[in-house]
């Protein structure tokens, strides 16, 4: 436990000087910072034109009212703020470091080489998406007027924590698999557009499309159980699954990264 | 000319080597339509009334599939080219070559774009069959549609071509470009018809070029528009496309002054 707590230590040690010399360095091109933001913000703006839509239709639907609708977009506000932020950049060099055989100066780094590859760099454009995703939910919250107690808020936010873990094993499952494939854009592009189907709560969908992105390909897990949670219409299956399967899709993903690891032959360095 | 068809063949040939790349994005393609297809079904199945934002079903489902089609076929990604060759210095040996720098991007373009224009136009044509739309498949319509289509395509170049031209000034400009590509998306009319915003957005949307790129083709073949709005719309994408013309080749004359060969 001890050593645990220790590595875990030094772990956040390392990452939080990620993050200082990430935004630094982002800083120090002050154009390019805040046409990442603008960006961002257009960005938003294209997504929240769903929520527009539905309130300008002026009916519920699949039993959701405007507002719940509302709430289900901030979530997808704020995980994909902690996708852009944490993971997008690492993941869109991932396979060029196996194509071109760069991944070796990481190999003798003494932190776990999954570790850094996975969040060595930061993208600001995740900020605006963070604080545009928490204003949506306080808003959904109070307008729907939610319970505010230590309950809902822990539930929420674990469910946020677990989301943010399947997000990583679901959008890092592309990448590992170019040990295997080298060229997997087309995958990294088809897992960007699956992303999108959270734009909407997944009831919308149909039973099989709901089934499938929730227990065979769970991106629904992603940005759909928090705001169930809190609505209570997560069902004891929903309830379990949204703490388990986060666990079992990274499990998954490290299992693969090390079996593709023992691929990795330094091509062209 | 000779030159140019060569480059669109080597494009061609680029664009069919990279077989599970391709029929990913044709994948993609179809995802938001699934996305819209079950959103607006859940609105349509809520409303007591079957037109909803002045659409049918139909007709707001016709709309999803063509304005993607549409926005795949017209899009070139050539301001992310632009951007690399003026940056890099690549653009330093179109300087010398006897070609045209943009003509080779269209030619390129055409090329990379050829079998996916092919397959779009049998799948448009497979829905319009599938889904009866006989108004849009006579023949006046379909061939006033791929005239549309043409001035979308020639329109959409040009916009892009302007907005390309900064990279001349600003080295690193790609969120810019993200930034752009989102809001002309979007002003397009490529997420949804322009018109289910109110009439103040609509409105200023028919001051801007952006709208006769998608939302004006789509509702063509959607059949909303009668022959008379159908040639307003042509004349009215003819003179963007002179206008534009001009803007182009002003901020690329300027750009070019300014070019400095930086990494070349």
């Amino acid at each position: 436990m001890k050593s645990i707590i220790k590595g875990a230590k030094r772990y956040g040690a390392i990452y939080s000087i990620i993050v200082k010399n990430c935004i630094l360095n982002e800083l120090e091109y002050r154009t390019n910072f805040f046409m990442q933001i603008f960006a961002s913000l257009v960005s938003l703006l294209t997504h929240f034109v769903y929520v527009i839509v539905v309130y300008r239709s002026g009916v519920n639907i699949a039993g959701l009212t405007s507002d719940h609708i509302l709430l289900f977009t901030g979530t997808y506000f704020i995980m994909t703020a902690i996708y852009a932020f944490f993971f997008v950049n690492n993941f869109f060099a991932f396979q060029g470091h196996i194509r071109h055989g760069t991944m070796d100066m990481y190999l003798i780094k003494p932190v776990s080489l999954q570790f850094i590859l996975s969040l060595r760099l930061i993208n600001v454009m995740g900020i605006p998406d963070f604080i545009v995703g928490i204003g949506l939910v306080c808003v959904a919250w109070s307008r729907l007027g939610l319970e505010t107690n230590a309950m809902q808020l822990l539930g929420y936010a674990g469910y946020i924590i677990g989301g943010g873990v399947m997000t990583y094993a679901l959008m890092m499952l592309p990448q590992v698999l170019a040990f295997w494939f080298t060229n997997t854009s087309s995958l990294y592009n088809l897992g960007a557009q699956l992303w999108e189907a959270n734009t909407m709560p997944m009831v919308i969908y149909n039973r099989m499309i709901q089934a499938i992105g929730t227990f065979v390909f769970p991106i629904f897990v992603v940005s759909n159980i928090a705001p169930l949670y809190v609505l209570d219409k997560l069902t004891i299956t929903g309830l379990v699954w949204g703490i388990c399967a986060p666990f079992l899709f990274f499990a998954l993903v490290r299992v693969l990264f090390l079996q593709g690891l023992k691929r990795y032959t330094s091509a062209s360095n | 000319m000779k030159k140019y068809v060569q480059v669109f063949k080597l494009s061609l040939l680029s664009s069919l080597e990279y077989k599970v790349y391709f029929l990913f994005s044709i994948l993609g393609a179809f995802l938001p339509i699934v996305i819209q297809y079950f959103m607006w079904r859940s609105i349509f199945e809520a409303s007591e009334v079957p037109i909803v934002f002045g659409y049918t079903f139909q007709q707001m489902f016709m709309y999803t599939v063509f304005s993607a089609m549409i926005s795949k076929i017209i899009s070139s990604g050539i301001q992310f080219e632009i951007s690399n060759d003026i940056k890099y210095g690549q653009f330093s040996s179109f300087l010398y070559r006897p070609a045209s720098y943009t003509l080779y991007k269209v030619s390129s373009y055409l090329g990379g774009k050829a079998v996916y224009l092919l397959l779009s136009f049998l799948i448009i044509y497979s829905v319009l069959i599938t889904f009866q739309i006989d108004i849009a498949t006579s023949g006046i319509r379909l061939l006033v549609f791929a005239s549309a289509l043409l001035f979308s395509f020639v329109l959409n170049f040009l916009i892009y071509h302007i907005i390309s031209s900064l990279s001349f000034w600003l080295d690193e400009i790609w969120y810019f470009y993200f930034a752009m590509g989102f809001l002309i998306t979007l002003l397009s009319g490529g997420i949804f018809p322009l018109d289910i915003f109110g009439d103040t957005v609509s409105l200023f949307a028919s001051f801007l070029p952006f709208k006769y790129t998608i939302f004006f083709p789509v509702n063509i073949i959607n059949g909303r528009y009668d022959m008379y709005e159908i040639i307003t719309g042509l004349s009215l994408q003819f003179i963007w496309i002179v206008i534009l013309y001009m803007v182009s080749r002003i901020c690329w004359g300027l750009g070019n002054k300014k070019y400095s060969a930086v990494g070349g």
